[in-house]
């Protein structure tokens, strides 16, 4: 029989305390049966401890190990590795937990505690889960002092006290080390595969697909400008363009999608500087390869690059939050389309040079063939009353203002706007014309692409976000995907011109908060109850909010997003890095802090004697000097019957101390006036001896 | 081998420390004594904090690394901490007990804090003996008796003392190595076995007198300390009567000498062993005995001290020195 390791009590209760605390971030992660796993194997060890059961035999060990083993492979199915990970690390700590015999098997199972514990932060990464984090580690820790304490002392709050001291003396060393330590790149690739889905646009668009995207108020991605904030009818945040249709559905073609980065020429003359706004973006993880930029992005990351339709794209999925800064040209600002140079074989260039300057703004830019055509491209038939309602207005109208201010009446006067559109089917784009005409900006984007389309305007579907919530603590600019909305382009006059259907059916999509426009609506916020009652966007409640928000988005930017930050930041504290700095800076900052902790901890004052001892040791300070000083072991009475020897005219004094001494010291007389009699009396005699 | 390596290192390290520091009666533990080191433990802890942060670094998890981060700079404090549980502490070797070849003898150790600092499970071990923690709070005082096994008669030294401590995380070991100034008697393995030689016992012409310490009852007379325990009239005490000792009183001479000629078939060790049992066994009867061996004469007594003076004389029988 193996020599079982009793746990104490305090033990065994921080442990507990610890593995619950670990474990309730995994609760949406983790399978349910490790869940029940979690409960058995706490209630058996708890069971074991009070004397009510025994360790599991081995044979029921080796059998929940098989069992989970096989439980797990099972699980790989689904292909969530982050979570089959985190499984197999709780699952290994729940077993560990029934067959504890020795000190070693408990610090396995704190260990692990610790992994799960930072693990929690691939998942969840807000302030409040920070702090739960701080806390679950304090409690680990308390734990594993408990472990090496001996067992019979046993006191409860003890552990938790020193460990919040071991912290409080770490966080000083672990900032310096957060913001020195070289964050480096990816050792390999790594899928960030949570298992989680995302909400946020897709790449493709068929009259509903918004819908879903009102239900949700998760941030897509948040925003702070350097200078001013555009107006709400410029925030037309552009992620992607869509340019085919096949009756039902609106796709990316290939060719668009692939078409290699372009370099963009400005037109020089009629740019007004005030139309520029420069801007940073943490945008959360969507899962697409598109970035949201203001249109029109002229400069922008290295890591990205630009398709021919103006929108960022980036080589990788984005798995995890990002942030980058983009520098957008709104307004009358136009981009030379013509020269668009397609470089198939070169690597993405950089933004930043990509910025050139064309000789002259007055060559009006042209399609290319293949481009008319993508832009052009409608199925083959269908919606016959929509394609002879584009050739009529044609005809009637002339040009293509005239044509597409018909467009726009035609849907101001007629079209309502809903969040619950009626299904459509068959001719999707005639039955909503002619029968329902009710629909979200997906539908009036269709729409108009294909009523232009028909009329031989070039034109294509933009999906992105408008608008965003402006939080006025930090004049930053929250998108939440509620907000997500899709509008048309189409080619006039050398240039893309942006139009929004949505605006004139419902000009107040665009004036207004998208929560106060949408609150009346069923479909509004379905998912997000609190958002959708609206508690949250009135009076104080909303300021607490916006405060909360405000402190939301620093954390995003300066803690979750660090990594980027890094190197700009490290540059304003010390000039140009270099590696010496770098030490010096880490080393100087750890060195004065570990310092004052040692000497805390080291050169704590010896304790003070008690007044009696003190008042002696003045005394002996005098008596020092003639070499008279109470020798060791001397009692005190004997040592004032040999002072009196030495000073007779102090013999009464003496005498009198002597005795107040033995009857504090021994006779347990220990009240105050004594104590002061007994003092004055010392002081008296140093006098005395002194002046001798 | 790599195992063995790790051995000859750390037996070179053991002399090393205590070639440092010269046998003493009391000393104060501080930097110069005190090692550290990280301990099995505290290096998985490390191999953990690596994995850490490569999560955090393939990843790009800043929060990740916020942990790692916090940890080690919690192993780092830990340094201190482990080192501040051992430093400042006065450790006073007090006395060795006497105890008999094979058992342990005991050692009175004191320990000390004068700091207003508490020390937390602390653990002792003699060099070749077994582990005990304690723990000591501030301003407290504590003596412990430590016990480590016996082999041979004689003086027996105290063996280096091992002071460690993994407080307060078990990252770190912090231990030093000591040679205390003490040592003890160990008396000779008592052997049962021979018979007194029966007409040499009387070298006393006296005549038969009543003599205290026979083996005929006579009645109880009050205990005094330093009165053999085993005497102890254990039924009256239980009673309620106080504590008393039997008296008994001898009615014979019998004045019993123990002679190295006795054995001579056995060697030195054996007849050392068998002479006392021997005086044990006349202790326990209450019967005064002598000793008379080679360059050692004690006349017949009985009690306590002369069982001891004894004892003496035989556990340093042809050794040098003395306590």
């Amino acid at each position: 029989m193996k020599p079982v390791y009793q746990l104490t009590r305090s033990s065994m209760i921080w442990l507990v305390g610890s593995i619950v605390l670990v474990l309730i971030p995994f609760l949406p992660v983790l399978p349910l049966w490790l869940i029940v796993l979690a409960i058995v194997s706490l209630g058996w060890r708890l069971l074991v401890h009070i004397g009510r059961m025994n360790f599991p035999h081995w044979s029921v060990r080796l059998g929940l190990l098989l069992g989970v083993l096989i439980a797990l492979l099972w699980e790989l199915r689904s292909g969530a590795t982050m979570s089959i990970l985190v499984a197999l690390l709780v699952a290994s700590f729940l077993l560990k937990l029934t067959e504890m015999y020795q000190r070693r098997d408990a610090l396995v199972v704190l260990y692990v505690a610790f992994l799960l514990c930072a693990c929690s932060f691939l998942f969840y990464q807000n302030i409040l889960m920070a702090f739960y984090g701080l806390l679950c580690l304090i409690v680990i820790t308390a734990c594993l002092n408990t472990v090496y304490r001996s067992q019979q002392n046993s006191d409860l709050w003890r552990p938790l006290r020193r460990s919040v001291v071991l912290y409080l003396q770490a966080i000083p060393v672990m900032l310096v080390l957060f913001l020195i330590f070289p964050r480096i790149d990816p050792l390999w690739q790594v899928d960030l595969d949570t298992g989680k889905a995302y909400t946020g646009l897709s790449d493709s668009m068929a009259p509903g697909d918004v819908s879903k995207l009102t239900r949700s108020a998760e941030i897509a991605f948040r925003v702070s400008f350097d200078g001013e904030v555009p107006p709400a009818n410029l925030r037309y945040w552009r992620g992607l363009t869509m340019d085919q249709f096949d009756g039902h559905r609106w796709t990316r073609s290939e060719s668009s999608v692939n078409a290699g980065p372009v370099i963009v020429h400005l037109s020089l003359p009629d740019t007004p500087p005030d139309t520029d706004y420069q801007y940073q973006i943490i945008m959360e993880p969507s899962g697409q390869r598109w970035r949201y930029a203001l249109d029109r992005p002229i400069s922008y990351p290295a890591s990205m690059m630009m398709l021919p339709d103006f929108t960022l794209q980036s080589p990788e999925q984005l798995q995890q939050r990002i942030q980058y800064s983009v520098l957008s040209r709104t307004g009358k600002s136009r981009v030379d389309m013509s020269r668009t140079v397609k470089s198939r074989a070169g690597k993405p260039r950089a933004g930043k040079s990509g910025i050139g300057k064309s000789g002259s703004g007055s060559v009006k830019a042209q399609l290319s063939r293949s481009q008319r055509q993508r832009y052009l491209q409608l199925p083959v038939n269908g919606n016959d009353k929509a394609r002879q309602l584009a050739q009529r207005w044609l005809v009637e109208q002339g040009n293509t203002p005239a044509f597409v201010k018909q467009m726009m009446q035609s849907f101001a006067s007629d079209f309502s706007y809903t969040l619950q559109p009626p299904r459509l089917t068959g001719d999707r784009i005639d039955q909503f014309l002619f029968q329902t005409r009710q629909g979200f900006c997906g539908h009036f984007a269709s729409a108009s692409v294909f009523l232009l389309r028909s009329a031989g305007i070039p034109a294509r579907i933009v999906g992105g976000y408008q608008g965003g919530e402006l939080n006025p603590v930090d004049g930053s600019l929250t998108v939440r995907q509620y907000e997500a909305h899709a509008w048309l382009e189409y080619w006039f006059n050398g240039d893309w011109q942006r139009l929004d259907p949505t605006s004139v059916v419902a000009p107040s999509r665009l004036d207004q908060a998208a929560d106060q426009l949408f609150s009346s609506q069923e479909g509004f916020l379905a998912d997000a109850a609190l958002m959708r009652s609206g508690i949250l966007s009135r009076g104080w409640l909303k300021q607490i909010r916006q405060q909360y928000d405000s402190v939301n988005y620093s954390w995003h930017r300066w803690v979750l997003n660090y990594h980027q930050q890094q190197n700009g930041f490290l540059q304003r504290l010390l000039g140009e890095v270099t590696a010496l700095k770098l030490i010096i800076f880490l080393l100087m900052p750890a060195a004065i802090m570990l310092t004052v902790v040692a000497l805390n901890l080291l050169y704590r004052r010896r304790s003070r004697p008690d007044p009696l001892t003190r008042a002696l040791n003045t005394l002996n300070r005098q008596l020092q000097g003639r070499n008279l000083q109470r020798r060791r072991g001397e009692t005190v009475g004997s040592f004032c019957q040999r002072l009196s020897g030495q000073f007779p005219q102090l013999s009464t004094e003496l005498k009198q101390l002597a005795g107040c001494y033995e009857k504090i010291c021994y006779e347990g007389d220990e009240s105050s006036a004594l104590e002061k009699d007994f003092i004055a009396k010392v002081n008296y005699c140093c006098r005395q001896i002194r002046h001798q | 081998m790599i195992g063995l390596f790790q051995q000859k290192l750390k037996r070179a390290f053991f002399r090393w420390s205590l070639r440092r520091s010269p046998r003493q009666r009391e000393l104060i533990l501080s930097q110069k004594r005190i090692y550290i080191m990280p301990s099995r433990a505290g290096f998985t802890f490390l191999v953990m904090l690596l994995v850490m942060l490569v999560l955090g670094i393939n990843f790009q998890n800043n929060l990740i690394f916020a942990v790692t981060f916090l940890l080690g700079s919690l192993f780092v404090v830990a340094i201190l901490h482990t080192y501040a549980n051992l430093s400042g502490m006065r450790i006073q070797f007090v006395r060795g007990h006497p105890c008999f070849a094979g058992e342990q003898a005991g050692f009175d150790l004191c320990f000390s804090s004068k700091q207003q600092r508490d020390y937390e499970s602390i653990q002792l071990r003699w060099q070749h003996g077994t582990s005990s923690s304690f723990d000591l709070a501030a301003n407290q005082t504590r003596e412990l008796r430590l016990y480590q096994p016996t082999q041979q008669r004689g003086i027996h030294k105290a063996e280096a003392l091992l002071i460690e401590t993994f407080y307060p995380l078990g990252l770190f070991r912090a231990w030093t190595w000591m040679e205390a100034d003490l040592s003890t008697l160990v008396y000779p393995r008592p052997i049962e076995g021979g018979q007194l030689p029966g007409s040499s016992v009387s070298h006393s012409g006296k005549q038969a007198s009543e003599q205290a310490g026979g083996e005929d009852f006579s009645g109880l007379e009050q205990f005094q300390t330093g009165m053999s325990l085993k005497r102890v009239a254990w039924k009256q005490y239980a009673r309620g009567q106080g504590l008393h000792v039997k008296h008994y009183v001898e009615l014979t001479d019998n004045q019993c000498w123990l002679c190295w000629e006795f054995w001579p078939e056995l060697d030195v060790e054996a007849r050392l062993s068998r002479l006392t049992w021997w005086v044990l066994q006349l202790d326990r009867k209450g019967q005064p005995y002598g000793l008379r061996m080679p360059g050692i004469e004690i006349e017949p007594q009985r009690g306590e001290t002369h069982r001891l003076n004894v004892l003496e004389a035989l556990a340093c029988f042809e050794q040098q020195g003395g306590l």
